[in-house]
């Protein structure tokens, strides 16, 4: 098989390298592909070696796919996962460009063929695929980012072309060779404008039918009534740093919700009045004003934002919104902050002073209480004998009540505990179970506040926790998702959360023994974003520099244990053929000239079977004068052992030149 | 044919295969290896389905050359005394003479040879390596010219043992006639109406021509690379996945051997490698010995000796 061209496949990675962005990681990578044709030391690679190389690749593989499954959106994992592909196969690339003896098999792709690869011992080399195959994957992982720009196709077309072109058909005249180049990348160029057209189309109408993305902040379901164990994951999803002098806040909200609705199977919480108002950059393009209040409190919050679109979470009372990269930012009176057109990770400093600044003033809604569940709430202010006390009264009595006689539990009961098939949920939470999740809690203070005559409000977000060992941010889970009450006092909304405080660490106590090593991972994925995203080198850096050397070093042992360096020249071991006689002759320029011509003899064919295939090309209109005569000449020469005169040997010579002048004649011809 | 002009080797070729020709239409290359190896003073093995001309063949060989001619019919229940011979015991003289069997001939035509048990089968061991049989401790040479043509059905026929494979190593060639085509099929028709064309047949060649034309095969010069060639193709079928035993040196030696016969019938004074590739198939094949879970796959000893011609570089 032919070899790859000099210089394609490097140009191949920068290529890649462009499209994601990683110029300087890919041009190491191209001149570390491509220097092997300019130096002359070889690592003496065994088909052992080769096997452990794509081992290693292999698990590199396995532990990225499953790393993008478990920390991206199920649809984009894919997609990003073949992003990293070159990067994934680049040290076996590279183990086979710099390897003394092509030493790749079929076998080494195959763990069960390993095995077997052994007993049958000699199968083909195949090392010359892999270059084949690693341009293949550099163009699919290219392609992925999925730039909408002439110059991708352009460069996919050159690239291709310039491949193409090393293993075209000898045959065909190269004329016919271009124009079918030029049109299937016309056709090509015409089918892509067209399937982006397509998918502009589908993505239109599919817009117009389906229902908005905003649905979660008009609505929350909760899990009041489901039944059984409430599982939340242990995956980080926020990270909260502040400077010495300001605490972290307690909660990060993301909406709030003001109608409790209680008619479907489950409980819902609505609200209304949901409509973004988008905000004007500050005096910097990354600073966002919400409000003009005073603040002293800052937290810098990280998290992933799949497509840079979605609901970022802040504290109560937010003011200035500082280094948020994004196109536009939006707030709306739920106190709600949503940012568009971001990065997938967004970093932002808030600051903010605690008490509210998005949220609309309370009105009816925020005192009413659905009639079902007002047996119960009316019970339970009364023995609270909540009415006509102070707000902050009222809040005391009802954080004593909640804690001293409440606990918290995330497994619900099922239906069939209860003594009546009537009653709601809340109330067999407040009258009979008194335990339950912080929806339960949340939810009851909120009625029984609006039954003692206070604004109230239902709000959804994290708890922060309280920072671990030595890390450097507070660490905010999926499981610490949370809710709690919004309470109308002074003239502004406070947060206010009746849970008790046992439940972080009763859901810490949870926590599966496999979270540091998520944990970790998802540290390298967090400061590889910020390197990549806020250019933050020593976040990135630092991670690495414990990380990497571990795996070198458990790679290296296995592999360079006893390995040498070897020099291409001295090393080969190959056996010594005698030189036979004959390997002179002339007829071999003959051969190279139809190997040139795309008509190459075959390894185990011998003269005469090849003629007979020439034959059968000059039927079919290729001019090849004839060889019969120089073959028989060429054969005594080579293979009798008494050997040809000299005069026979001049023919041969003369022959061989007339033939290679009239091939060459008809040649120029055509 | 006279005594003062005895024919060249290539002529006594040509005689015998246009003689063969008369009968067997439309096998010449199958009437080419055959001459190959009379010529080299190897064994032939054909192998068919009945009705395709194999005994026709080898008597037309048989009838064409002027030398002494025996044949014999295997059957389950004959006994290696049938092939070799036997004493008796003669009453006059109170004496044990040794009755020759048919294997004391010029030309033995083993007809239907797997039809016998391997025991008489192994008979013609000693008589195909070395042209001699030991009887009752004595030895007893055979003629010069020896030359053994066995017909068999395939081994999967009912009634058949198959040949041991130290029995097979001692053929020099195996190799089918197969079908022809319609149009030959019609002219052996036409050919039959009257009598058997077998029945014309006259001989055109000596012993003393074919001996000749056995050490000119011997003269025909082979480059000490094409015999390394040979070798590696030997030794590639004795590492080939699928086989669980590969061809012999003696397969080695018998395909120079008919390669310079083939060379010969050519007018070539020097085997070329087409010559080599030429006998590899017939000469190699049969020796192979396929596991039977590759066989079972569809792996075919000659599949085996076609992959290993294709990888091994061959020179030119």
């Amino acid at each position: 098989m032919v070899k790859m061209p000099p210089l394609l496949l490097g140009l191949t990675l920068l290529f890649w390298g462009w499209e994601v962005e990683l110029l300087p990681l890919s041009a190491v990578g191209a001149v570390i592909l491509e220097l092997p044709r300019f130096i002359r030391w070889r690592w003496d690679f065994s088909e052992t070696d080769m096997n452990r190389f794509w081992d290693l690749c292999y698990v590199l593989f396995l532990s990225a796919l499953a790393y993008s499954f478990v920390t991206t959106d199920v649809t984009y994992a894919t997609f990003k996962f073949l992003l990293w592909l070159p990067l994934i196969f680049f040290p076996f690339v590279a183990a086979t460009a710099y390897s003394a003896e092509d030493c790749v098999r079929l076998s080494t792709f195959s763990l069960f063929l390993h095995r077997k690869g052994r007993e049958a011992g000699s199968a083909k080399p195949i090392g010359w695929f892999v270059s084949y195959g690693y341009f293949a994957i550099c163009f699919i992982a290219a392609s992925i980012v999925n730039a909408r720009d002439p110059r991708f196709y352009t460069a996919v077309v050159v690239l291709g072309a310039w491949l193409l072109w090393t293993i075209r058909s000898r045959v065909a005249p190269i004329w016919m060779w271009t124009m079918m180049l030029v049109v299937v990348s016309v056709a090509g160029s015409g089918g892509q404008v067209g399937l982006t057209e397509l998918q502009a189309w589908i993505e239109d109408t599919a817009s117009r039918l389906l229902t908005g993305s905003d649905e979660e902040l008009t609505q929350t379901r909760t899990a009041i009534g489901s039944i059984g164990q409430l599982k939340l994951s242990n995956r980080i999803v926020l990270r909260v740093e502040t400077n010495s002098n300001s605490p972290a806040p307690a909660l990060l909200r993301r909406a709030s919700f003001n109608l409790y609705d209680t008619s479907g199977r489950k409980a819902t919480w609505l609200a209304a009045g949901t409509q973004f108002a988008s905000l004007q950059p500050g005096p910097e393009p990354t600073t966002w004003v919400l409000s003009e209040r005073g603040s002293s409190l800052a937290a810098t919050i990280s998290m992933s934002l799949s497509r840079g679109t979605g609901i970022i979470p802040v504290p109560n009372g937010p003011c200035i919104l500082e280094g948020l990269i994004a196109g536009v930012v939006e707030a709306n009176r739920c106190g709600s902050v949503r940012v568009r057109d971001s990065l997938p990770l967004v970093r932002y400093t808030v600051k903010y002073c605690g008490v509210s600044t998005l949220d609309a003033p309370p009105n009816a809604r925020d005192l009413a209480v659905p009639a079902a569940e007002v047996p119960a709430v009316a019970q339970i202010t009364g023995e609270l004998g909540l009415a006509g006390q102070s707000p902050e009264e009222v809040m005391r009595r009802l954080a004593t009540f909640f804690h001293g006689k409440f606990t918290y539990r995330t497994h619900l009961k099922t239906a069939a505990d209860s003594s009546s098939g009537q009653i709601t949920a809340l109330n067999r939470f407040l009258l009979h179970d008194r335990a339950g999740h912080c929806e339960f809690f949340a939810t009851a203070t909120t009625l029984l506040l609006r039954q003692a005559g206070i604004p109230a409000r239902y709000a959804t977000g994290y708890a922060v926790p309280p920072k671990t060992g030595a890390a450097r941010e507070h660490l905010v889970r999926r499981r610490h998702a949370h809710a709690w009450v919004l309470v109308h006092v002074d003239g502004t909304w406070r947060d206010f959360d009746t849970t008790p405080a046992a439940w972080g660490g009763m859901e810490d106590a949870e926590a599966s023994v496999f979270q540091s090593l998520g944990d970790l991972i998802s540290s390298l994925q967090y400061r590889f974003a910020r390197w990549r995203y806020y250019g933050d080198r020593a976040a990135l850096i630092n991670a690495l520099l414990w990380f990497v050397p571990i795996l070198m070093l458990w790679f290296s042992w296995r592999l360079f244990w006893k390995k040498r360096r070897v020099r291409l020249q001295g090393h080969r071991q190959r056996e010594q053929r005698p030189r036979y006689a004959g390997a002179d002759s002339e007829f071999y320029l003959i051969e190279k000239h139809l190997t040139q011509a795309g008509l190459p003899r075959r390894e185990g064919e011998p003269l005469g079977e090849w003629l007979r295939r020439l034959e059968a090309a000059r039927r079919a209109g290729m001019r090849i004068p004839s060889l019969e005569e120089i073959v028989v000449l060429h054969y005594a020469y080579r293979f009798d052992p008494l050997g040809i005169t000299a005069a026979q040997r001049r023919e041969l010579k003369s022959r061989a030149e007339s033939w290679l002048k009239e091939a060459a004649g008809t040649a120029a011809a055509s | 044919m006279t005594t003062n002009h005895s024919p060249t080797p290539r002529e006594t070729y040509e005689a015998i295969a246009a003689n063969i020709e008369k009968v067997m239409k439309g096998q010449a290359a199958a009437t080419r290896r055959l001459l190959a190896a009379v010529a080299s003073g190897g064994h032939v093995l054909l192998e068919d389905f009945p009705g395709t001309g194999k005994t026709t063949l080898a008597k037309a060989l048989a009838l064409s050359i002027n030398v002494q001619f025996k044949r014999v019919q295997f059957t389950p229940d004959l006994l290696p005394s049938d092939i070799i011979g036997v004493s008796v015991f003669d009453q006059r003289d109170r004496q044990f003479h040794f009755h020759e069997g048919p294997v004391f001939t010029n030309i033995l035509l083993a007809d239907e040879i797997n039809r016998a048990s391997p025991r008489t089968q192994s008979a013609l061991l000693e008589a195909m390596a070395e042209g001699q049989v030991s009887v009752e401790g004595e030895r007893r040479p055979l003629s010069e010219l020896f030359f053994v043509v066995a017909t068999q059905n395939p081994v999967e026929f009912r009634g058949t043992y198959p040949l041991p494979e130290a029995q097979m190593d001692r053929f020099a060639m195996q190799f089918e006639l197969g079908y022809v085509s319609a149009e030959q099929e019609v002219a052996i028709l036409t050919d039959q109406i009257h009598n058997h064309p077998l029945h014309l047949i006259k001989p055109c060649a000596s012993e003393q021509d074919l001996l000749r034309l056995r050490h000119a095969v011997m003269e025909v010069r082979i480059s000490e690379e094409l015999k390394r060639y040979i070798v590696d193709v030997v030794a590639a079928t004795r590492g080939a996945s699928g086989v669980q035993l590969g061809a012999s040196p003696r397969a080695s030696l018998a395909v120079m051997k008919t390669a310079q016969a083939m060379a010969l019938f050519d007018g070539s004074g020097f085997v070329t490698p087409e010559h080599v590739q030429e006998v590899v198939a017939p000469v190699i094949a049969h020796r192979l010995v396929i596991d039977p879970q590759a066989k079972f796959s569809g792996l075919t000893a000659r599949g085996v000796v076609q992959e290993v011609l294709r990888r091994i570089p061959v020179p030119a």
